[in-house]
């Protein structure tokens, strides 16, 4: 790619090299890239944040205190607690929370939570789950109840709880798992087929491109809603919702390539003549060899801000079609479902740390684009 | 050119007929009817269902007719008539519904489509030419932070807090006094402090990936060998950047941005509905789900209509816009 | 007979009035037309002898709007709860049928004939006078099959429809083929009014105009046929209330149904007074904006822009404590009202389910209904949706009812897990798989779907909660939650193992025919009801027994012991079959308004859902201090 990036050095200094410089003669593509990435301090960050992530997501059961379906009875909208390292009594170095004094107000209706600062409740590690609904299998095979934290009085609730009591911060954790898997898979189909059918269709032109973007049209003007609808009449409602999910991603990048592929198709149109093309075409490389390795690549930060784009509308995606009851239901749970519980009035003026998904969803979308970003800087043939 | 164009139009009309056929099945393709909706509005409000009732409305709906003699039926109509048949949950024809709410869609669209273009071109330019300065990633933090969060949620949050700290009210694009007011300049006025919430909302998520686009797509631009010859040349910034890269950077926008005219229509169909604006994205969406079949239908036809007629115009200003693109 | 015991206090004040207060008082928006000659004058607008209206709190003074929120036309039925005028009404606490616009009425002793005798010199909001014309013009309407596919169920008896007949201009019977002495119930409570105004309509008539002439006003109008234009004159399809058509209601609608406000003003004709001689209403306009979504209308509740609102939100107490903390910026009171839903979260099984003979038998055996109601934590259920201000139980009626019966409501409620897994051991169902969920006889797991809908936040809620309950006896739940039409059209199909109840469910109002009950519970018995055997599967002793109450006993009879007794025969057929398990309910209904707006009867909580609220509540007689 970076097939321009090295001057060729001229050979009656080749001996005078030094060794940085030799180091750069014989570097492959590949590691000059990395080495310009790694310069990219934001993306590096950013690429270490994604890496955090998924670690979070795979060892979620084992990160949050408690399973997903876990109520702490009667204890709704708890507000987050916070983590005391020091109070009146002094510092201690294991962190503690207060515990909650909880009363109810029969005049507003409204739980009461109090502190109880006169007494502390230490956080335990790798403490044995409350109840069964805290077990897990980690990876499906191992089967522990084993916490990274926990208190053995009562509740931590780092993130509060919601309507039903259920431990927002374990929630989170679990959500990831599903947010930031099944919908990548969409984002990635529809891009290879925005990719591919784009690229044909400005590159060969003529009956080809009119009759995908006739098929373009098409697909646009489909009726959607009808069409979950009747799927989700359709769809054994005891069948594993997971799978469903996956189903209409798959669904859903087949209708959403379009606007990508419209737009490969027309920087293809402005590329198809320039120079090098029609240079490596003389030269006589084979078609599909041209778009992949010679046009592609020169639209590639395009790619790249298309994909970031669509990871929060595919993440948000499965809210958009639950109030056609359609999408991931309990106990299923995802950074989607959580927003979408949380889309009332009495959350927004209550109780607005259910919002704290959404946050969780900023800043892995904002990661994936700084990494993008330097992955794009470093793949960049002109970047300096 | 002019020969592209009427062929162009020539092919509109059998694609346009196939789209009514697959639209009028999909539509009723949910089992059930509009009468299944019916019962179930009237049951949840504590009416009382009459089944019989029902019956009747079923033949006099010709519900009870096999769905090619309605879609013959329907096409006939409009295309002898001009009758695009009557809505079942309104009780009028379809024409008297449609044409009263795309006036308010198209101003709000177009008004979040300008917010959303002058926002994001300056922006974006700003942003590839100072690429990774502290400026860069405030933008691009603001920008996905709009798209990140759910439309419906932005307009709630933004609803609360202008009715609770600055006292606006909400819901719909008028104070109640001014709702059913004739225009005047009062009536523009109260408008302005309405109409900023879904020209946000509406245009938060289309301006965060605009910049995005646009300025990675000039990054691409700005590296390449004729720049660099050009300000090696002493060729001030502005002017370069404004010759030719923001053009060609504004390629892949162009050719979806004819799309904008059915989004007018159908766009943010839910962002509408919280926000109760009268505009034809909410009527549309409950149609669809009402099986409401003529009205959600007729909907359906125009925006295939305007999808095409919208591809057409951006493949030309496509042409327009940089002459190496050529249709033969 | 009944209706009688109260009319003498009322006839004697109506003569006092009439003979002593010569001088009526009117708004001083109407004193102004008339002194420019725009109106006659108030004496002449009245009837003979106007309805007097005893002052809730203190007379009131003229002026001023009272806005309020709806949902545009399909939620005309808000508006027409709101301005609601039939020949006769409730009171407020709902003891009582008093006089509207009839002023006295009769039953006949074998209870086939109820005779109206209406107010002389009652006016349309356009001053045309008001006869017993008008009611037969209304039936007319009911009678033609274009306008009115079917005539509606109330005014038929044994697939007979009564006779309507005008005895002179102020007298008219409604007579039955059989007893039918609950009818006027049913219009006290809410049902139909029964007269539409023919000097306006019958323009648009084919009776009265050759249909050639209508069709072709029709299609200069935009519609293709006349009944399409007369439908849209008489609002057919927004409770008989359009533009233009004169009302006997307190306010006359201005603009149309799907405007963004819908506003009525006054009607300068209306036949009410206050105890002072004031003319009704006190407030000049209603408005009614159209907000769509309903989080809207509590955000506009909560910043003060309603000024009353009950529909919509009655139900919403898991927002309590929002409206509590809000009051004060919102500057409204909380007002609990009648009705509630008594069956607030209720499950139904399908008594006739098919698709499995295995589920069709389990959820017909009483003993496993009983183990899935005993598994049930209700106390957590009240307290996470309800703000803990639920009454546990089955809901099948509500707590004041005269036809209560507490044992039936509250048998197995208690939550006793072990009670219920001891149960499911003794059925022999106890064998379960590696993930703790029991096996059916066949050896798969024991899967049960419920059924809910998009449109009732409750059912997403109380899915999950108790899923998680019956996951520990061993029974995995699927909450199944799917757009409303969807969630009906399976109902009907008879697709549904168990399913949500909605909120008109409860089974209070025995003014209201029976069909809705088993066509819930047993899709298959109400096709057999309805096609007289032909259809459908012959429903057991018990259900055609209430349907016996509901379609002839109970409405033959206006006496409430009777119906009472009725009432609680119901209630004991129904806890002895277990067709539902009801968990919480709420026993009245929130409404919420403006702390100056006054003369609103204070906390009513009654047994009736009464479906003319918040019209029961007299907003005629609101004003602004």
């Amino acid at each position: 790619m970076a097939r321009k990036k090295i001057p060729a050095p001229a050979a009656d200094t080749a001996e005078a090299l030094s060794t940085t410089e030799e180091k750069i003669f014989y570097a492959s593509q590949w590691r000059l890239m990395w080495w310009k990435f790694r310069k990219h301090k934001v993306a590096v960050i950013a690429g270490f944040v994604i890496a955090l992530m998924y670690l979070g997501a795979i060892f979620a059961p084992f990160i949050a205190p408690y399973g997903p379906t876990h109520r702490d009875r009667g204890n709704i909208y708890v507000p987050p607690q916070k983590i005391r390292f020091w109070d009146e009594n002094g510092f201690s170095l294991r962190p503690f929370i207060h515990p909650l004094k909880v009363t109810t107000d029969w005049e507003t209706f409204q739980k009461v939570y109090t502190e109880d600062t006169s007494r502390r409740i230490y956080i335990r590690f790798f403490v044995r789950g409350k109840s069964n609904d805290d077990q897990y299998k980690l990876f499906g095979l191992f089967k522990s109840n084993i916490h990274l934290f926990g208190v053995d009085e009562g509740y931590i609730h780092l993130f509060g709880t919601d309507d039903l009591g259920r431990d927002v911060f374990s929630r989170v954790m679990y959500g990831g798992q599903i947010s930031m898997s099944i919908g990548l898979a969409g984002v990635f189909l529809s891009l290879i087929l925005g990719l591919i059918l784009g690229g044909i269709s400005g590159y060969y032109g003529g009956v080809v491109d009119n009759i995908i973007q006739r098929l373009i049209e098409v697909i646009r003007s489909f009726p959607q809603i009808p069409l979950w609808m009747a799927l989700s009449a359709a769809i054994p409602p005891d069948i594993s919702p997971k799978l469903v999910y996956f189903g209409i991603t798959i669904i859903l990048s087949f209708i959403g390539w379009t606007a990508l592929g419209r737009q490969i198709r027309s920087k293809v149109l402005a590329l198809k003549n320039e120079d090098f093309i029609v240079a490596a075409r003389l030269a006589g490389t084979s078609e599909p060899k041209i778009i992949l390795t010679h046009l592609i690549p020169s639209f590639m930060s395009h790619v790249i801000a298309s994909l970031t784009l669509s990871i929060p509308s595919m993440i948000l995606a499965e809210t958009s079609l639950s109030f056609l009851g359609i999408g991931l239901r309990a106990p299923v749970v995802s950074w989607g479902v959580m927003l979408q519980q949380a889309q009332n009035v009495h959350t927004i003026s209550m109780a607005p740390w259910l919002l704290i998904p959404g946050v969780f969803v900023i800043i892995y979308v904002l990661a994936f684009n700084f990494l993008g970003d330097g992955l794009r800087d470093a793949a960049d043939p002109y970047g300096n | 050119m002019l020969r592209y164009i009427v062929k162009r139009i020539v092919q509109m009309i059998p694609i346009l007929f196939m789209i009514s056929i697959i639209s009028f099945i999909i539509i009723q393709l949910p089992p059930g009817s509009y009468l299944n909706t019916l019962i179930a509005q009237m049951r949840a409000t504590g009416d009382e269902v009459d089944m019989e009732m029902i019956e009747a409305l079923r033949i006099r709906y010709s519900l009870d007719k096999p769905m090619h003699i309605q879609y013959f039926n329907w096409m006939k109509g409009i295309i002898t008539r001009g009758d695009f048949g009557f809505s079942f949950e309104w009780n009028r024809p379809v024409s008297h519904l449609i044409w009263e709410r795309l006036g308010l869609s198209v101003a709000v669209s177009v008004s979040a489509m300008l917010f959303s273009w002058i926002i994001a071109f300056p922006i974006a330019i700003y942003s590839a030419v100072r690429k990774h300065t502290l400026g860069d990633y405030f933008f691009t933090f603001v920008g996905f932070l709009g798209l990140s969060t759910p439309n419906f949620m932005l307009a709630l949050i933004l609803m609360f807090i202008s009715s609770k700290y600055f006292g606006f009210t909400v819901g719909g694009l008028f104070s109640p006094e001014y709702m059913m007011a004739p225009w005047s300049w009062a009536r523009f006025v109260d408008m302005l402090t309405h109409i900023w919430i879904p020209m946000i909302v509406v245009g938060t998520a289309g301006t965060a990936g605009l910049i995005r686009v646009l300025r990675n797509n000039l990054l691409d631009e700005l590296g390449k060998p004729y720049v660099v010859a050009a300000r090696s040349k002493g060729i001030s910034t502005v002017r370069l950047v404004f010759k030719y890269p923001v053009r060609l950077a504004l390629i892949p926008f162009i050719s979806t941005v004819g799309w904008q005219l059915p989004n007018m229509v159908s766009g943010e169909a839910v962002t509408a509905t919280v926000l109760s604006l009268p505009t034809a994205g909410p009527l549309m969406l409950a149609a669809l789900r009402s099986q409401d079949m003529y009205l959600a239908g007729s909907f359906l036809l125009l925006l295939a209509l305007l999808t095409m007629i919208g591809t057409l115009i951006s493949d030309l200003l496509l042409v327009l816009v940089d002459p190496r693109i050529r249709y033969e | 007979m009944r209706s009688y015991r109260f009319l003498p206090v009322v006839l004697l004040l109506v003569l006092v009035i009439s003979a002593t207060a010569a001088a009526y008082q009117e708004a001083p928006t109407l004193a102004a037309k008339v002194a420019k000659g725009e109106l006659p004058p108030v004496e002449e607008r009245l009837p003979e002898n106007p309805l007097v209206i005893e002052p809730i709190e203190e007379v009131g003074t003229y002026g001023g709007l009272i806005r309020m929120a709806h949902r545009g036309p399909s939620d005309a039925t808000g508006y027409y709860r709101t301005v609601r005028e039939p020949l006769v009404n409730y009171n407020p606490s709902l003891t009582q049928i008093q006089p509207n616009l009839a002023e006295r009425w009769e039953v006949s002793e074998d209870g086939t004939t109820i005779t109206y005798y209406l107010r002389k010199g009652l006016k349309w909001s356009d001053g045309h006078p008001f006869t017993t014309e008008d009611v037969l013009f209304w039936w007319e309407v009911q009678n033609t099959p274009e306008i009115v596919p079917t005539i509606p169920g109330a005014f038929v008896r044994d697939g007979v429809p009564c006779e309507v007949i005008a005895i002179d201009e102020y007298t008219v019977a409604f007579k039955f083929p059989v007893p039918a002495a609950a009818h006027i119930n049913w219009i006290a409570a809410g049902g139909a009014e029964t007269f539409l105004p023919k000097h306006y309509l019958s323009q648009f008539h084919k009776n009265y105009v050759d249909e050639e002439t209508l069709n072709q006003m029709a299609k200069a109008e935009g519609f293709n046929t006349w009944y399409e234009l007369f439908m849209e004159k008489a609002g057919a399809n927004t409770q008989w209330r359009a533009v233009g058509m004169p009302v006997m209601d307190a306010w006359v609608i201005t603009t149309n149904f799907d405007d963004p406000i819908l506003i009525s003003e006054r009607n300068p004709y209306y036949f009410k007074v206050d105890t002072a001689g004031n003319q009704l209403p006190y407030v000049d306009t209603l408005h009614r904006i159209l907000v769509e979504d309903i989080e809207v209308m509590k955000l506009q509740l909560i910043n003060g822009q309603l000024d009353y609102i009950t529909r919509h939100l009655w139900t919403t107490y898991g927002d309590l404590p929002m409206y509590m903390a809000y009051q004060q910026q919102g500057d409204y009171r909380i007002i609990r009202t009648n009705g509630g839903t008594p069956g607030g979260i209720n499950i139904m099984f399908n008594a006739t389910y098919k698709a499995d003979p295995v589920i069709a038998e389990l959820i017909n055996n009483i003993e496993f209904k009983k183990a899935l109601s005993y598994a049930i934590d209700r106390e957590e259920i009240n307290n996470v949706r309800f703000s803990g201000l639920g009454n546990i139980g089955h809901g099948h009626f509500h707590p004041q009812h005269p036809g209560y019966v507490e044992e039936v409501d509250k048998a197995y409620t208690e939550y006793n897990p072990e009670l219920a897994n001891k149960i499911l051991d003794d059925l022999g169902l106890t064998a379960r798989d590696s993930e703790g969920y029991r096996l059916r006889p066949d050896g798969q797991r024991l899967t049960l779907i419920i059924d809910g809908s998009t449109h009732h936040l409750h059912h997403a809620a109380a899915g999950e909660l108790i899923q998680s309950y019956w996951k520990d006896i061993g029974i995995r739940l699927v909450v199944n939650i799917i757009d409303r039409g969807l969630w009906e059209a399976k109902r009907e199909a008879n697709e549904h193992m168990l399913t949500f109840a909605d909120l008109a469910d409860p089974l209070i109002p025995l003014e209201q025919s029976g069909h809705q009950i088993t066509y819930v519970i047993a899709p298959l018995w109400e096709q057999w009801f309805q096609s007289n055997g032909a259809q459908g599967e012959e429903p057991p002793e018990d259900a055609k027994r209430i349907m016996e109450i509901y379609t002839v006993l109970a409405p033959a009879t206006a006496d409430d012991d009777v119906r009472a007794a009725y009432v609680r025969e119901i209630a004991e057929i129904w806890g002895r079959n277990l067709w539902t398990i009801g968990t919480v309910g709420v026993p009245f209904n929130l409404s919420f308004a403006k702390n100056n707006l006054r003369n609103i009867p204070g906390d009513y909580v009654g047994a009736h859902s009464h479906p003319a609220n918040p019209a029961i509540y007299q907003p005629y007689q609101w004003f602004w201090k």
